[in-house]
């Protein structure tokens, strides 16, 4: 119910957003191509990222300066609050966009309306107010392109605006009755639009009812299709931009934090947790080969987190680090006597230092090297293992003949596993070889 | 520059920007002017590093 309430929230603030944002529609038109002031023949680039586009407009008229920085702090803003996995929207996450779109809304209304826009001879700047103006719409598209694809693909904001042209076209009668721009779609939009906001309604319905739902392989098309996206922005965000990805990453881990640290989501988690141990017990329990391999998983998990921590242990104690500690020791003493830029500085590198010496003692050390290359055979064998339960091979129906060489094969290869490993990983091998006996019961 | 090298130069700077987030962290975290002695505060910082820092393949 809360997210349904949330969701419609959210479009109601598309609907008053789109309305306010289209209202000025002579101003907008002012943008069209073909507009030019007498004087005006700087360039502008129509093309690249906003934020590089934005520093083309070098405003010297301090209202529209202020105007304009503020307007693309909220849409900075705006956007990077919605890149947000839809599994952890919240209700601050849609009151923070609400509020932002109405900001952003206001500050679009506020430039699009300066009269020192029209001003003609008084008018300052060396770019064409029509490609500021233009800018600005193209932020304001922009905006609402990505609000639509948080908000659901369902929302479908080019029919919002027809909508809107067509009610200017009966209100205003400034609005040239002939301009081919207008499209007049009347009711239909409207109704349109209603339904498509019951779809998106039934859809929050059906993601509520949850996997009984006769029709819930449509919500989950959806929500797949939007968390592809949002792994696409971040994988892409890495790429491009390591350190913004790494300040978007603190912020969810902050936002998480926050989001677990609230009593109701404790026991939510708790409730989750105790199903999904039930779940893994269950499988494991099964009898089938899939259980084996979850059993198999679990006690290599169990196995790296015990490296980690002996290698730990062992490196909190390694007389190696010495020379590191007292330089951080030492610069605080500095620090201490003399607090400054300079020291602080100082103090900072002797961490990075640590830091630094510490990584490549642990990723390099030669027990994690060892572990690392047996572990990535047994990961082989637990894969070929996989498939062969994924592929439904094992059956009560009989194995098909022509699978079975494989199936030999894997009997094979975890066999040899034991021979060389079972001194280090008893408890892996035993896991591994319970997989074997039971292909091999199948055979 | 191949793709090969421009992936490990990518990864590089990955690692880095990471590794700086991470001893930024640390550095806030560790409150600088609190009044302990610098011995204590450089062996809490070291404990701090060996619980944020992660080792590559066993702790991804």
């Amino acid at each position: 119910m809360a997210i349904k309430n949330k969701i419609s929230k959210l479009i109601k603030k598309v609907d008053d957003f789109c309305l306010k944002a289209l209202g000025s529609f002579l101003l907008i038109r002012r943008a069209a191509p073909g507009f030019h002031m007498p004087d005006d023949d700087t360039e502008v680039a129509e093309s690249g990222d906003f934020a590089s586009r934005a520093e083309q407009f070098d405003i010297k008229n301090e209202d529209l300066f202020n105007q304009f920085e503020v307007f693309m702090d909220a849409y900075n803003e705006l956007i990077e609050s919605l890149q947000i996995d839809p599994e952890h929207l919240d209700h601050e996450t849609f009151e923070n966009a609400g509020q932002l779109i109405d900001t952003l809304n206001k500050r679009y209304e506020r430039i699009m309306s300066n009269p020192y826009l029209n001003m003609g001879e008084n008018y300052e700047e060396d770019f064409n107010p029509g490609d500021l103006t233009k800018f600005v719409q193209e932020v304001v598209s922009d905006a609402e392109k990505k609000l639509q694809s948080v908000a659901g693909e369902d929302i479908d904001i080019s029919e919002m605006r027809a909508n809107q042209y067509a009610q200017e076209f009966n209100d205003n009668k400034n609005i040239d009755r002939g301009d081919q721009n207008i499209t007049w779609t009347g009711n239909k939009v409207q109704q349109n639009l209603e339904a498509r906001k019951e779809w998106f309604k039934k859809l929050m319905f059906i993601k509520k009812v949850g996997k009984s739902h006769p029709e819930y392989e449509r919500y989950d098309r959806y929500i797949t299709l939007r968390r592809e996206g949002f792994k696409r922005f971040l994988d892409n965000l890495k790429q491009t931009n390591p350190t913004k990805w790494r300040e978007w990453q603190n912020k969810e881990n902050e936002r998480v934090k926050k989001h677990f640290s609230k009593e109701e989501n404790i026991q939510k988690k708790r409730v989750k947790d105790v199903e999904k141990a039930k779940k893994i017990r269950d499988v494991k329990q099964s009898g089938t080969l899939e259980g084996l391999i979850t059993h198999l998983k679990q006690k290599v998990a169990s196995k790296k987190s015990d490296v980690v921590k002996a290698l730990k242990a062992k490196a909190g104690q390694d007389p190696f680090f010495n020379p590191y500690k007292k330089a951080i020791a030492d610069a605080k003493t500095a620090m201490d006597a003399n607090p400054s830029p300079a020291t602080q500085k100082a103090l900072e590198d002797a961490i990075r230092g640590e830091a630094d010496a510490l990584k490549n003692y642990l990723d390099n050390h030669p027990a994690v090297t060892k572990v690392k290359e047996d572990l990535a055979r047994l990961y082989a064998f637990r894969d070929k293992a996989k498939q062969a339960s994924d592929s439904g091979w094992i059956n009560d129906e009989g194995i098909p003949n022509e699978v079975k060489p494989y199936l030999y094969q894997l009997v094979v290869e975890g066999e040899e596993l034991d021979q060389q490993y079972k001194k280090q990983y008893k408890v892996l091998c035993d896991a591994i070889l319970a997989i074997t006996e039971f292909i091999k019961g199948k055979l | 520059m191949n793709k090969q090298a421009r992936k490990a130069a990518l990864e590089k700077i990955i690692k880095k920007a990471e590794q700086d987030a991470l001893i930024k962290k640390v550095a806030e975290d560790s409150d600088v002017n609190s009044a302990e002695d610098a011995t204590s505060y450089s062996e809490r910082v070291f404990q701090k590093l060996l619980a944020e820092i992660k080792i590559d393949g066993l702790e991804d």
